[in-house]
């Protein structure tokens, strides 16, 4: 299969203050091929949703721009197209979920309205065939009584429900790439599940490609067969997902995988917590980003940023551990 | 939406038989009375405890009370101590003239100062933003009595672009059929007319429509930097829409929600009449009858004038309430 999404040495910058610019993603390098589901995974602020936003153009400018660096999807390089040609992508050959249903949906038009009025954006088709396909895609995200759901408002429909409807419209015409922006964050469990499923059933039954970003591993590990660990705006560790759980890299990994709550866990005993917070993006330390948290950190690792190294196997991490062998 | 709007005007009558007796205590409170006024100084106290019987002056207040609220309930709200004709018959004529200057500068101020207040966000902070920012202040700033003035003098008397102040031509007066010159003259088909009535009411309309505009423009403008922030706007953005389009309909439709608040509540004021243009532009409408009538003591004018400002106002609330439903469907009643 090839590749599909490509993206090279992405800087996506963020003024925070008049003189104060962030690197928020920060020479983000990844591809996807056809048909894969990839995820990225990071705490807030570690870039994961401004790389998603940097795909798909939507990075809000001010304050946010893109930098530097390249994205070629199908052999495009987006950044170079002009607004039309992009507006003409967005949507069309890449959908984007979000992370919030309650709020991702206009309050003034009907679900109805809105699911054709994205496959119309695309397509030339008369107001009734879209409305015929808006109820076929309706049912395909297992929205019962479609028909009669055309015509509710969104404050009329439950999270999950709103969240279907979004996925819905991302599909409405037939994306290559799906770009899932935490779809299940804001949701509870039960209906997490069912929206997963919905999202896996996509990628296997129109062979869509996933970009799935997310803050939970547990829901990695049920997605994806590749990940990106970010941290501080830089991929720190991608791999395939069960090497990553099995056998993770960088310390930072190890930290999340160990912070997972098990059932075997003692009654009582305190969650495992990466120590320290954070760092601010404005004044990243000198070195490795991590350092401040690592476990593991040695005297380098302090004054040397470490460089992102393909391992045997296509692993990549950003740690001088795995370079000595010495992990 | 029917039991919404029963309810709601149910609920307008205790508001306004509030009004009608605060206004009815702080006439006796605060004003002579209005024989002395109808008969100069030189009356004697034999004509003047006359005329205050007649008038029913002299009952207890409470017995006075009583038999106002009975004629209001009547549709009697008094006859004018000045012209001896019934205040509901001047009031009903007058209004045309009111209505249609207030609804042809909301319309005017309403459509030009949405369109500046969308063009001023999506230019946000732009030099152009911020002239229109500055321009739109000094606009709902200057005294309106003022800009009349200046209006007048620069564009009627110096360039005689348009008449000094009236509501109509002699010679061009359309037929009376509604009141509403402009229905009027466009119903009998008299352009010339149409166009005469236009030219006057330009003047007027302007000089209400500019601090309007301002107001209208900044609010528009606040309320959809707020809107263009959400994460819907991001959604329609994200499924391809034209940028126009995600301006003119997904944003515009959540902004003008807030607006269409300001621009009823302006509305409303101007159907009560606005006094200050009216007197200027000498324009024979509401306003410029209640000013005439508390110049004279003309008690049933007064009360009837403040009666009618309370009532405007409850109506205007609940047509503002109706088309907020109607705008935003989370709003059901």
């Amino acid at each position: 299969m090839g590749v599909l999404l490509e993206v090279n040495d992405l800087v996506t910058q963020f003024r925070v203050d008049k003189r104060v610019m962030i690197n928020a993603a920060n020479h983000v390098s990844f591809t996807l091929d056809e048909g894969e589901t990839l995820a990225i995974v990071g705490e807030s602020g570690s870039g994961k949703s401004v790389t998603a936003l940097s795909v798909m153009g939507l990075v809000p400018n001010p304050p946010g721009h893109i930098e530097q660096g390249e994205i070629f999807f199908r052999g495009v390089n987006l950044l170079k197209l002009g607004s039309r040609k992009m507006r003409e992508i967005r949507g069309n050959s890449i959908g984007m979920i979000f992370q919030e249903p309650m709020t991702s949906l206009n309050p003034v038009f009907t679900v109805g309205a809105q699911i054709t009025e994205a496959i119309r954006v695309h397509n030339k088709v008369s107001k009734s065939e879209a409305r015929d396909r808006a109820i076929e895609l309706l049912k395909q995200v297992e929205i019962p009584d479609p028909q009669r759901r055309m015509k509710t408002y969104p404050h009329q429909m439950s999270g999950g429900m709103r969240q279907r409807v979004m996925i819905c419209m991302a599909l409405a015409s037939n994306p290559n790439l799906l770009i899932a922006d935490e779809p299940t964050t804001a949701l509870d469990v039960t209906i997490q599940a069912q929206i997963l499923e919905l999202i896996r059933g996509i990628a296997r039954d129109r062979d869509t490609a996933v970009l799935f970003i997310t803050h939970d591993l547990g829901v990695v590990a049920d997605i994806a067969q590749r990940a990106i660990v970010m941290y501080a705006g830089s991929v720190v560790e991608m791999g395939h997902v069960r090497d990553l759980f099995s056998d993770p890299l960088h310390p930072y990994t190890r930290g999340l995988l160990q912070a997972i709550p098990k059932l075997a866990t003692p009654r009582g005993k305190p969650l495992y917590t990466i120590p320290g917070i954070v760092p601010d993006l404005s004044r990243l330390p000198e070195g490795c980003a991590f350092v401040t948290r690592c476990p593991m950190r040695q005297p380098r690792c302090r004054k040397e940023r470490p460089k992102l190294r393909t391992m045997p196997g296509g692993r990549q991490t950003r740690c001088f551990l795995a370079e000595g062998g010495a992990v | 939406m029917l039991k919404y709007i029963g309810k709601r005007v149910l609920m307008a009558i205790p508001v306004i038989w509030g009004i009608v007796t605060i206004v009815f205590i702080l006439m006796r409170v605060f004003s002579h009375n209005p024989a002395f006024l109808l008969l100069g100084q030189h009356a004697t106290a034999d004509k003047v405890a006359e005329l205050t019987k007649y008038l029913g002056l002299d009952q207890p207040i409470w017995k006075q009370y009583l038999i106002y609220l009975g004629q209001l309930l009547r549709g009697d709200l008094g006859t004018s101590l000045f012209t001896k004709q019934p205040v509901l018959r001047e009031i009903m004529e007058r209004m045309p003239a009111t209505i249609e200057l207030a609804v042809f500068s909301v319309i005017m101020s309403s459509i030009v100062g949405v369109i500046l207040g969308i063009v001023c966000a999506v230019k946000q902070n732009s030099a152009l933003d911020r002239l229109m920012q500055v321009t739109g202040l000094t606009g709902i700033s200057l005294p309106r009595f003022w800009l009349g003035l200046i209006l007048i003098i620069w564009l009627a008397v110096r360039a005689k672009l348009l008449p000094v102040s009236g509501r109509f031509d002699f010679m061009n007066q359309p037929k009376n059929i509604t009141g509403f010159m402009l229905i009027d003259s466009a119903l009998t088909g008299n352009w010339k007319a149409f166009g005469s009535t236009m030219r006057y009411m330009f003047l007027p309309a302007l000089t209400i429509a500019v601090a309007s505009i301002g107001s209208f423009m900044r609010y528009t403008r606040s309320t959809m930097l707020e809107v263009i922030r959400q994460d819907y706007i991001r959604t329609a953005r994200a499924k391809g829409v034209p940028e126009p389009r995600v301006v003119s309909r997904h944003a515009l439709k959540n902004a003008l929600i807030p607006v269409v608040t300001i621009i009823g509540m302006e509305l409303g004021g101007l159907f009560s009449g606005s006094v200050l243009t009216e007197t200027i532009f000498a324009w024979p409408g509401v306003g410029q009858y209640i000013v005439n009538g508390i110049n004279n003591s003309d008690y049933a004018v007064v009360q009837s004038g403040c009666m009618l400002v309370a009532v405007i106002s409850v109506f205007m609330n609940l047509a503002v309430d109706v088309l907020y439903g109607y705008l935003d469907p989370r709003i059901r009643y």
